[in-house]
């Protein structure tokens, strides 16, 4: 099983990683080694993402074993063929044609020590993951709850695999997207065993990637220096770490936002003359809403945000561009709404009509207000006990100021952007929740912080000094 | 030879190492020492090593309803702690509400031996250990 688990793995990342040097042009100055993380960490995204899109499909439609494996097969020969023709038809895939040689990383002091305490804390936070796993194999409560339930009943009883959502059984909340259950049941499917092992190496893998990713899109747009700062502080934060281990899907959901955001600014940066960059970004967004039903929220700010200020303030996005990065994600969304429709129809506890009375109450509730504020101020600086790297950022940024590149600027404002309306909407959420609100904050608001921890990292490295500004 | 820059930049490079003290003080002091000893979760473990049976008395896609001496009014969390990590240990077998269900498992941590557990119109099928039981009943 652990074999067939690597090859999985193994295989899923190469064909990502085609998929995203197709997509990502390698025709600036660029640094490779940035790069190549970029590709590396989109690679594992992309290729876990397609997979649970595909399995989903492929459930959806009852296409046994013999048939998928052909499927999947052929959809992986086409890629790679097509990776190879795009590799010989591009010589200048990955080199300079502006005749600028790429910046070699200075070998400095501070280069230096960073790299070594970035090399050390990403051991520590691998090792705290790995002993987290051995020390919990089964993961968290939401992983036996529902994401490895969903799939375990996927793998037992397909392809009877509807008995999942059976509405008299004890599983419950029904209607959360599909994501993990099926990237998980596909990976068990192909071992032929339920392994702990796998959603445990979900779960590394994608912290793995959204480190790699944020190190290298800042790297590549700032400096090295400032990649590897924003590296260390993201692995010093343990709920981040330990989240992976607990093989919850919120760091999958930071992940394709922060993904999406960068995706973008690779759009930006090559001037406009591509837009395959735009369509990575709208698989990222797709990809997204499919994680979490809280991930409806994000990509629905992420939307909001680019509309607001690339089309409408900067206009540096056109409506068409806008529209193929949306017509991208639609797939995806119309896989959600049929899972939704189809699958898992239940009502909204939030919005039914039935509500309003109850929502209209809390709604003038000051108090929970304030309690909400309080929570939420509180979790910021301490990130659940677990994380101090807000109090060093407030002292980074006062000590080193702001130096923010012009053509960054649409970058930054819409992750800035995207975090206050997303941090807005939980707030919101909170108001009107019909739970017992002190236990709901209790039970997830330290995961809500997950999801915008990179894309705020993201955006704050771009807007800060350097390291070794005096 | 480090420069003006370089020094200035040294309070931010310890700072930035002290962040990460606390994922390597949890590695080190803190929980895993303890590795070896009780598992946190242990219990999915062990209903399904006790469970394994279980399909032969209600079939692989069977359900089961369940009872337990954990008051799920006064102790919420750890009744739906406990039927969650049961219907993930047995599934595809599922979890039904007990009125509906011909078989029933039964948890007793705290009371008396299943063999004792009075529930109305059932039987003892099964005991699988002091505190895991299957019983049958009568269902309308």
């Amino acid at each position: 099983m652990i074999f067939s688990a690597f090859v999985v793995f193994g295989l899923t990342v190469v064909l990502g990683t085609m998929i995203s040097v197709i997509l990502i042009p390698g025709r600036r100055n660029y640094d490779l080694v940035p790069l190549w993380l970029i590709r590396f960490g989109f690679g594992w995204g992309l290729g876990c993402g397609l997979w649970s899109w595909l399995t989903y499909l492929t459930l959806r439609v009852e296409l046994l074993g013999a048939y998928r494996f052909v499927i999947e097969l052929l959809i992986s020969m086409v890629i790679f063929l097509y990776f190879l023709h795009f590799c010989f038809h591009n010589p200048n895939l990955s080199k300079n044609v502006t005749g600028d040689s790429p910046s070699t990383p200075s070998r400095s002091f501070t280069t230096v020590a960073l790299v070594s305490i970035f090399l050390f804390s990403f051991l520590v936070a691998i090792s705290l993951q790995i002993l987290q796993s051995i020390n919990n194999p089964h993961g968290e409560w939401d992983a036996w709850s529902f994401w490895n339930l969903r799939a375990s009943f996927f793998f037992y009883n397909y392809p009877d695999w509807m008995t999942a959502f059976d509405r008299e059984s004890a599983n419950s909340n029904l209607d959360y997207p599909l994501f993990l259950p099926c990237l998980v049941f596909r990976i068990w499917h192909w071992g032929g065993a339920n392994s702990v092992i796998v959603p445990a190496m979900i779960g590394l893998g994608f912290t793995i990637a959204t480190v790699v990713l944020l190190v290298g899109a800042l790297w590549l747009l700032k400096s090295m220096n400032q990649g590897l700062v924003a590296g260390i502080c993201l692995l010093s934060v343990k709920m981040f770490v330990v989240n992976g281990a607990d093989q919850y899907n919120d760091v999958p959901l930071a992940f394709y936002l922060v993904s999406s955001i960068v995706s973008i600014s690779f759009f930006l940066i090559n001037e406009k003359i591509t837009l395959k960059p735009l369509i990575l970004s709208g698989v990222f967004l797709g990809i997204l809403i499919w994680t979490k039903n809280d991930a409806q929220l994000a990509s629905a700010s992420l939307v909001i945000s680019t509309f607001i200020v690339f089309v409408c303030y900067y206009k540096v996005i056109s409506f068409y561009d806008l529209f193929v990065l949306l017509i991208t994600s639609f797939p995806f969304f119309v896989m959600l709404s049929d899972f939704k429709i189809n699958v898992a129809p239940l009502k909204n506890a939030y919005v039914s009509v039935d509500y309003w009375p109850r929502i209209s109450s809390q709604l003038l509730e000051l108090n929970r207000y304030w309690i909400i504020l309080q929570r939420f101020i509180t979790e910021f600086f301490t990130f659940h006990r677990w994380g101090y790297f807000v109090p060093f950022l407030v002292l980074y940024s006062l000590v080193k100021g702001f130096d923010v590149e012009k053509n960054l600027k649409p970058i930054i404002l819409t992750s800035f952007m995207t975090v206050l309306m997303i941090v807005a909407g939980y707030f919101f959420v909170y108001v009107i929740t019909p739970q017992e609100l002190v236990v709901h904050l209790d039970t997830s608001l330290n995961r809500l912080f997950i999801h915008i921890l990179p894309t705020l990292l993201f955006a704050f490295f771009l807007t800060v000094g350097k390291i070794e500004k005096c | 030879m480090i420069n003006k820059s370089q020094l200035l930049s040294l309070p931010w490079i310890i700072m930035l190492a002290l962040l990460n003290m606390t994922n390597l003080n949890t590695i080190l002091y803190y929980e895993y020492p303890k590795i070896n000893s009780v598992l946190k979760y242990n219990r999915i473990d062990e209903f399904r090593e006790h469970l394994q049976g279980l399909q032969d008395i209600v079939g692989i896609r069977g359900t089961v309803g369940y009872v337990s001496d954990i008051d799920p009014h006064k102790e919420g969390v750890d009744f739906h702690k406990q039927v969650s990590q049961l219907q993930y240990a047995i599934a595809p077998i599922r979890i039904i509400p007990l009125e509906k269900s011909r078989f029933v498992i039964g948890i007793f941590n705290r009371s008396s031996a299943p063999e004792n557990v009075l529930i109305p119109d059932s039987k003892l099928v099964k005991k699988f250990n002091d505190s895991l039981a299957v019983y049958v009943r009568e269902v309308n």
